[in-house]
């Protein structure tokens, strides 16, 4: 089981976290996955960094063990407020889109845009035939 | 077919990238800088490494990460807030066994994220994650509780004035050193004994002030959500 290591593992889930994010139409699973390739970037870069046999980065460390490079895991403490940031600002979006379109699909909501546009714009038309505020009408 | 088709090619995609990145990747045998880090460890006072990372040599990339923070928390007040008063939900009160055993557990979370802010220059820790660890302290309070009881209890809008004030002074302490002729992001208060817990005082006062902002943050985003939702 040698090959098992964190990056190892840190990849699967970058695949399954990609795959998801591409494949699955509903926003919500669309953002867990989101979270899933971040969590594997952290996983990632925490484990380039470390070896099974080593200690936490805390002084004063025990002769002749090494410590774990603590570079990465200050770093990857920026990624994971970051991450916290962005899937609240972004739950937020999901959730106006819903109370708008009642749904989490993005292809429906894609489709309702779409259709909405083109009832504003066929309007905007009918009232103004020139059409030029027809960007700035749609709410 | 055609989703099948669309979902072997994500696959292959991605399972490319990361084994294009993994497999030209050196990995390390360790720490090769040791005798940097042992340095490193007596200028900021703070045996913790990771801590004496972000807020001693990198202090510069943890302000713009407070900043980060902030933005997010204005921008969720400002989406969700906006919206007027009568179309938000009213709440709907837990159920008693969640109600009783949220009552038990919220002092001890509580204590933990002022430990992990306390300590966390000397053990795994930090302003960031005690912060968010009393901020689930917050969130069993209010399960237990009820909302509206914890914001007056906590003074409403006074706290979210706090929460603007927050990045400013945590500013301040880093400008603070150009009072005593030290370099700008140096340590603010002079160095103790490294291994206690006045050891480092700049990188304590900095973790109790981050786990503040981040308490408060995290607290006004949550009541956001509930007054949005009306669940909890």
């Amino acid at each position: 089981m040698g090959w098992l290591g964190g990056t190892t593992v840190a990849m699967i889930l970058f695949a399954i976290g990609t795959t998801a994010l591409i494949v699955r139409r509903d926003l919500v699973i669309k953002l867990l996955a989101l979270g899933l390739v971040n969590s594997s970037g952290i996983l990632f870069l925490i484990s380039i960094r470390f070896q099974p046999k080593m200690e936490a980065p805390i002084l004063p460390a025990k002769v002749g063990i090494p410590i774990a490079d603590p570079l990465p895991q200050a770093l990857v403490l920026s990624a994971i407020v970051i991450n916290f940031a962005i899937l609240a600002l972004s739950l937020v979006f999901v959730m106006l889109l819903v109370e708008r379109y009642h749904s989490t699909d993005c292809a429906r909501i894609e489709h309702a845009v779409e259709t909405e546009k083109a009832t504003l714009g066929s309007q905007n038309l009918a009232a103004d035939p020139s059409g030029a505020d027809a960007q700035e009408a749609i709410p | 077919m055609k989703r099948i088709v669309r979902t072997a090619l994500a696959i292959a995609l991605s399972l490319a990238a990361c084994g294009i990145v993994i497999f030209n990747l050196p990995i390390s045998e360790g720490a090769t800088h040791q005798n940097d880090m042992t340095r490193l460890a007596t200028e900021t006072g703070a045996p913790n490494l990771v801590s004496a990372i972000y807020l001693g040599a990198r202090l510069y990339d943890t302000l713009f990460e407070v900043l980060v923070f902030t933005v997010a928390v204005i921008g969720v007040r400002f989406y969700l807030l906006r919206r007027p008063s009568t179309a938000r939900a009213t709440p709907i009160p837990e159920s008693h066994v969640l109600q009783a055993s949220a009552q038990i557990l919220y002092p001890l979370t509580l204590i933990l994220g002022l430990y992990l802010a306390l300590f966390g220059h000397l053990s795994p820790g930090g302003g960031f994650s005690g912060g968010v660890v009393a901020a689930s302290g917050l969130l069993l309070c209010v399960m237990s509780i009820g909302a509206e009881t914890i914001y007056r209890r906590l003074s409403g809008a006074g706290i979210e004035r706090l929460e603007w004030a927050l990045p400013m002074v945590i500013v301040a302490v880093c400008v603070l050193p150009v009072v005593f002729t030290r370099p700008i992001l140096s340590n603010s208060l002079p160095v103790g004994q490294a291994g206690h817990v006045f050891g480092s005082p700049s990188i304590l006062l900095l973790n109790i002030l981050i786990g503040l902002k981040v308490l408060i943050g995290s607290w006004m985003v949550l009541y956001a959500f509930i007054l949005y939702r009306g669940e909890i």
